[in-house]
């Protein structure tokens, strides 16, 4: 019983954690370049005359947009996942 | 095992600036709309397969949605590698040992679509090329590894942790060869330039792959405990 509940306590706490550095601590460390900036440069300095020849259909519009968009994939793929536990610990107390 | 999930958590910090799939109309279209004829078939049966398992034991479908979910936070989580850059976590591992690597290709495209509808990561033109590195490369292998570590008759926590850390790996391996089959130029080599885009995704991915590794393991542990009876049910590799 009293395991069940350290589990349902750690999964709120880690979920929430996540959540809230999604949106604070992306603005403190950002020197670190995607490795798909990067391989756009590779694709530029194999084949210099290429021209992507489609665009994003939309994109977020600043970083903070950006930054709340991941925050919402987060917090859907979380809410299922404590969804799942929450309700299999309720069941197993029955 | 606990503790060290959670330990890992804590140290993971969303980083601006992307990842890992191939940016929208990066892909010439000739191969674009190969791999997409590549990956078709894969969703089908992967489509045809999840039905089939749902319809047999509705009772894993939460479970399903929580492999899916997986993928869609490890995902969402960009992390800095000791290489200087950025990537995230893929985990497309649980889901193809618990359900089957084919049922993956769904929860791939998924989460890929929802990435470039939503945050012009990755793209639609890319879709197919993305979805058969991740979905495709990322979940056989995984279940292969898992299936060779068994019969080798490694612990089950080693076997997942091996099968997601070699996942997580050969997805940027088959991304960086879809790369360089696309951009092959008179200069060099297919192999020279496999090995420029790889020397950017590999190499970045080996640490993170090794957190991707010990996040399976810890979930796929906390999975077993609480539905091991239903798992087993679809899956009786598991035991």
């Amino acid at each position: 019983m009293k395991n069940k509940k350290i589990i349902n306590i750690t999964i709120i706490v880690v979920a929430l954690g996540l959540i809230a550095m999604q949106f604070f601590l992306a603005d403190i460390v950002s020197n670190f370049e995607g490795t798909d900036d990067q391989a756009v440069g590779i694709i530029n300095e194999l084949a210099p005359n290429y021209k992507p020849w489609a665009e994003s259909i939309w994109e977020p519009s600043g970083e903070w947009g950006e930054t709340l968009l991941f925050a919402f994939q987060t917090t859907l793929g979380l809410g299922v996942i404590a969804f799942y536990f929450i309700k299999r610990n309720s069941k197993q107390k029955v | 095992m606990r503790k060290i999930g959670i330990a890992l958590c804590i140290l993971i910090i969303p980083f601006k600036g992307f990842s890992m799939h191939i940016a929208e109309g990066f892909l010439p279209k000739e191969w674009a709309l190969f791999w997409m004829v590549v990956f078709l078939p894969f969703l089908i049966v992967g489509f045809r397969k999840l039905k089939k398992q749902l319809e047999d034991v509705p009772k894993v479908k939460m479970l399903f949605a929580v492999a899916a979910a997986f993928v869609f936070v490890l995902s969402s989580f960009k992390i800095p590698s000791v290489a200087g850059s950025s990537s995230h976590l893929t985990g497309i591992a649980l889901g193809a040992i618990l359900f089957g690597a084919s049922t993956m290709s769904v929860a791939g495209v998924i989460v890929l679509l929802f990435q470039a509808l939503l945050l012009a990561h990755g793209g639609i033109t890319t879709l197919g090329a993305n979805a058969f590195s991740m979905a495709v490369v990322g979940a056989f292998s995984a279940v292969w590894v898992y299936k060779l570590a068994s019969k080798l008759k490694l612990s089950q926590w080693l076997s997942i942790f091996l099968a997601a850390f070699v996942s997580d790996i050969l997805i940027y391996v088959a991304t960086s060869l879809q790369l360089a089959l696309a951009f092959q130029s008179e200069t060099n080599s297919l192999l020279e330039n496999a090995t420029k885009f790889m020397s950017v995704f590999a190499i970045t991915q080996v640490p993170l792959a090794l957190i991707e590794g010990v996040f399976t393991a810890f979930v796929f542990k906390l999975i077993m405990n609480y539905s091991k009876s239903e798992l087993l049910l679809i899956n009786p590799l598991l035991k």
